[in-house]
């Protein structure tokens, strides 16, 4: 019980020193409220919104990524029972990070790990 | 033998203090490289975070037009937020505050909310800079993170568990960082990744203006940087309980020898800032998954392989 | 806590084209007292302006004073010889907590200019300062737009991948941290990728300068000698700074400022040959580097920096430097930096920037931009000097 009680304090704890800097600062700062202004275009003004849906090119890394990452999912209990399984599981394990990798691979070749 | 216990909760007060000095530390040797590095005294350099922090406590905050200010003070706080939370599982030699039976996973979920702060902080600015820093971040942590997961996993595999306590107790015999040198390194470089450190750096970096720290002043900018210098402090620290033995060492005590240990991989990390161009995302991407990541998957095979072979 | 919180001040450069001696001795005096240079004007306590900017320029510089967050001081310098006594000045006015207090108090919270002229404009072909079209027209076109703070939304454009994606105008310069004085290039961003630029050179008030471009074709002498090689290790900073690579930048940037402050050209040949050998040796610089160049056209182009011949930007930083080597070594180098008309070959080099960065992004834009190593300050007298 005490293991979570310890976590729960140093949340707080965190949050705590958080909250008392800004509220510090509302003290030594020039002036407790923050200033509104644009934003910083090397000297010029905006001509529209920077929040817009942003042309993140590398698109097809982050499918290849979501399939390995759901893998990891399986690899943290696998993690537990290798020594209890003995090789059958390694190689269980390896076969299918091997089937994930010529993925990877392929997608390689067809240039999804290049977007600029 | 499992000589790692758990300690009452009141330690928690004190875990973020020691987090904060060993992270001002890490910071002060930056400063001592960059005050060498232009000439100037070893003092002046190591004086630097404390004027920084003065500084920035007397500097205005900043908001911009139409920002989400919400979002954007939940990335700015979280970062030192994630790195404290992360001392939980962290052995102190013979002590840990929590010692969960996931506490290798706990890391890697806290490391992985670094993935959306570090985006809220240049999403909320509503700034175009701010947004590639952001953005730029992403891009990083897509080819970072898996070899990052299975450097930490390797550890656990050798020692059947992801539980801290016994990943430190199975390197009796042998620290780690002897059989999974490749682990290491990835780890390593992995924990300079996240922290958005060195050739990591490029979501803060002068080509857009600072990035993810262009709108941002005053206390906002002071808790980013802390942050960053905590997450590396914590990083050097779960490194040395899964690779370096955590506290063993002769003569000094379990938690010195933890401290110490610490301190030197800390020291590392902030060297290598310095010493090494930018890693753009759009090279790192092809050059971690096409020869990092198989590299990383090798280690984890021999070391289980050794493992089930042994029972 | 004012004290110690003026020890480190962060400095935000407008360097007027014309200026770059100034500048060069205002970063020498920031590393000497341990100041730093600010990257944005968040980041700045001081707006620091080295020249006597021109009337776009004054707009651009008052719009990047009302940024700072405070306490801020506004400073400018026309020779490199006030540099210290206007920062000894400028750390005064810092420490001044009641003049600092009043001026947070007394600016507005909120941006001061109305904005909707910035929506109005937005019609108009950015760059110029024409008056807006009819506003009850516009009026009609932004009805069903929402517009949060005065701004209107980002609109989709087509890539080159066929889908429609928001583009956004992001003009680069004049103010960015290792970036050509005066320049601006008007980018519109896919992303972070340029769709298209426009390049334009924002002039002086009066075109004077002070004096480090270089006019003579005469045998090197000493005075000569020095400027080629301050000149090419301060665009070698530049690039390195912006791959990244902050102890190489800062050592180039120390051999310029000791050629600058009078060191014998001699003493600094070992440091400029170690800078080069590293530079040359590193294969990460290779790899962070690789493939990005800045043209053929370009590469051969007489301008007086040495002639690498190479098109690629690694080639040109370890040109640059190979050159400085030489020419700090031979103190009877040959007059070999004839330039051809350096007005042509800058208007070539703005000419060239949008077909270069047109389908780069932002971070190979910056080095390609360093690579060039424009000079802006023969372009910027001229007034048909605009593109």
């Amino acid at each position: 019980m005490s293991t979570y009680i310890s976590i729960a304090v140093l949340l707080a704890v965190a949050l705590l020193t958080v909250g008392g800097l800004y509220l510090v600062a509302r003290y030594t700062a020039v002036a407790p409220d923050p200033l509104e202004r644009l934003p910083f275009l090397s000297g010029w003004e905006p001509e529209e919104h920077a929040l817009s849906r942003y042309h993140a090119r590398w698109y097809p890394l982050t499918l290849l990524f979501l399939a390995f990452d759901v893998e990891m999912l399986f690899m943290y209990p696998w993690a537990l029972v290798v020594a209890k399984d003995g090789i059958g599981a390694v190689v269980e394990m390896f076969v299918f990070l091997g089937v994930l990798m010529v993925g990877v691979v392929w997608a390689w070749r067809e240039g999804a790990l290049r977007w600029i | 033998m499992n000589d790692i216990v758990e300690v009452n909760p009141g330690w928690a007060l004190l875990a973020p203090v020691v987090l904060g000095l060993l992270a001002l530390a890490g910071a002060a040797l930056n400063g001592i490289l960059v005050a060498r590095a232009e000439g100037r005294s070893f003092r002046s350099g190591a004086v630097i975070p404390v004027l920084e922090t003065a500084r920035l406590m007397r500097q205005r905050r900043r908001t911009t037009v139409a920002a989400d200010v919400l979002l954007w003070r939940i990335g700015c706080a979280g970062l030192v937020v994630t790195a404290v939370l992360k001392t939980a599982v962290i052995p102190v030699g013979p002590w840990v505050l929590a010692d969960i039976p996931v506490g290798v996973v706990w890391f890697n979920t806290m490391d992985v909310f670094v993935w959306a702060l570090v985006w809220l902080i240049g999403w909320g600015a509503n700034s175009a800079h701010a947004l590639v820093g952001g953005y730029r971040f992403l891009a990083q942590a897509v080819s970072y993170e898996l070899p990052l997961m299975f450097a930490l996993v390797t550890p656990a595999v050798a020692a059947h568990s992801l539980r801290v306590s016994d990943v430190v107790a199975a390197q009796q015999e042998l620290w780690f960082i002897v059989w999974m040198p490749i682990a290491f390194v990835v780890f390593c470089l992995s924990v300079v990744a996240f922290s958005n450190w060195g050739p990591f750096a490029t979501s803060a970096s002068a080509d857009i203006a600072g990035g993810i720290l262009t709108e941002v002043s005053g206390v906002d900018r002071l808790l980013i940087l802390a942050g960053r210098y905590a997450l590396l402090t914590t990083g050097a620290a779960f490194a040395v309980a899964l690779f370096f033995g955590g506290g063993a060492g002769p003569l000094l005590p379990g938690w010195l020898w933890t401290l110490v240990k610490t301190l030197l991989l800390l020291a590392a990390f902030v060297t290598l800032r310095h010493r090494l161009p930018a890693v753009r995302p759009e090279r790192l991407a092809e050059v971690a998954w096409i020869i990092v990541l198989p590299a990383v998957l090798l280690q984890t095979l021999v070391v289980s392989i050794v493992v089930a072979v042994r029972g | 806590m004012a004290g110690h919180a003026t020890r480190r001040v962060h400095v935000l450069v407008l360097e007027v084209p014309g200026w770059g001696e100034t500048r060069m001795r205002v970063e020498a005096e920031l590393a000497r007292r341990g100041w730093a240079p600010a990257i944005s004007p968040a980041d700045a306590d001081v707006l620091l302006v080295c020249g006597e900017p021109g009337q776009e320029l004054e707009s651009v510089c008052a719009r990047l004073w009302s940024q700072l967050p405070g306490p801020r001081v506004r400073a400018a310098v026309i020779t490199a010889s006030d540099v210290a006594s206007t920062l000894d000045r400028a750390v005064d006015e810092l420490l001044d907590e009641a003049s600092q207090q009043s001026d947070a108090r007394t600016r507005s919270r909120r941006p001061a200019e109305p904005r909707d002229e910035i929506a109005h404009t937005e019609h108009a072909a950015h760059g110029s300062s024409s008056e807006s079209t009819e506003p009850d027209m516009d009026m009609d076109m932004d009805m069903d737009m929402p517009k949060p703070g005065g701004i209107p939304l980002a609109n989709g454009g087509p890539d080159r991948d066929g889908l429609e994606m928001d583009v956004l105008h992001v003009p680069l310069g004049p103010v960015l941290p290792h970036w050509p004085a005066g320049l601006v290039v008007r980018c519109v961003l896919q992303g972070d990728v340029i769709v298209s630029a426009k390049a334009e050179i924002l002039p002086a008030a009066q075109p004077s300068g002070d004096g480090l471009v270089p006019d003579d074709r005469r045998p090197l002498a000493d005075d000569e000698r020095r400027r080629a090689v301050i000149r090419r290790s301060d665009a070698a900073a530049s690039v390195l700074a912006l791959a990244g690579w902050s102890f190489a930048a800062g050592r180039a940037r120390r051999i310029r400022d000791a050629v600058a402050s009078g060191t014998a050209l001699l003493d600094v040949t070992a440091d400029l040959d170690k800078l080069a050998r590293s530079v040359a040796r590193s294969w990460t610089l290779r790899w962070t580097l690789k493939g990005i160049t800045v043209g053929e056209c370009l590469a051969h182009a007489d301008d007086g920096m040495g002639q690498s011949g190479s098109e690629t930007v690694r080639g040109r930083l370890i040109g640059w430097l190979e050159e400085a080597r030489r020419t700090a070594r031979d103190d009877k180098a040959e007059g070999a930096y004839e330039l051809q008309d350096p007005l042509a070959l800058q208007r070539s080099r703005l000419g060239e920037i949008p077909r270069l960065l047109n389908g780069t992004d932002i971070a190979t834009a910056r080095l390609i931009i360093a690579a060039l190593a424009i000079e802006t300050a023969p372009v910027a007298q001229t007034p048909q000097s605009r593109t």
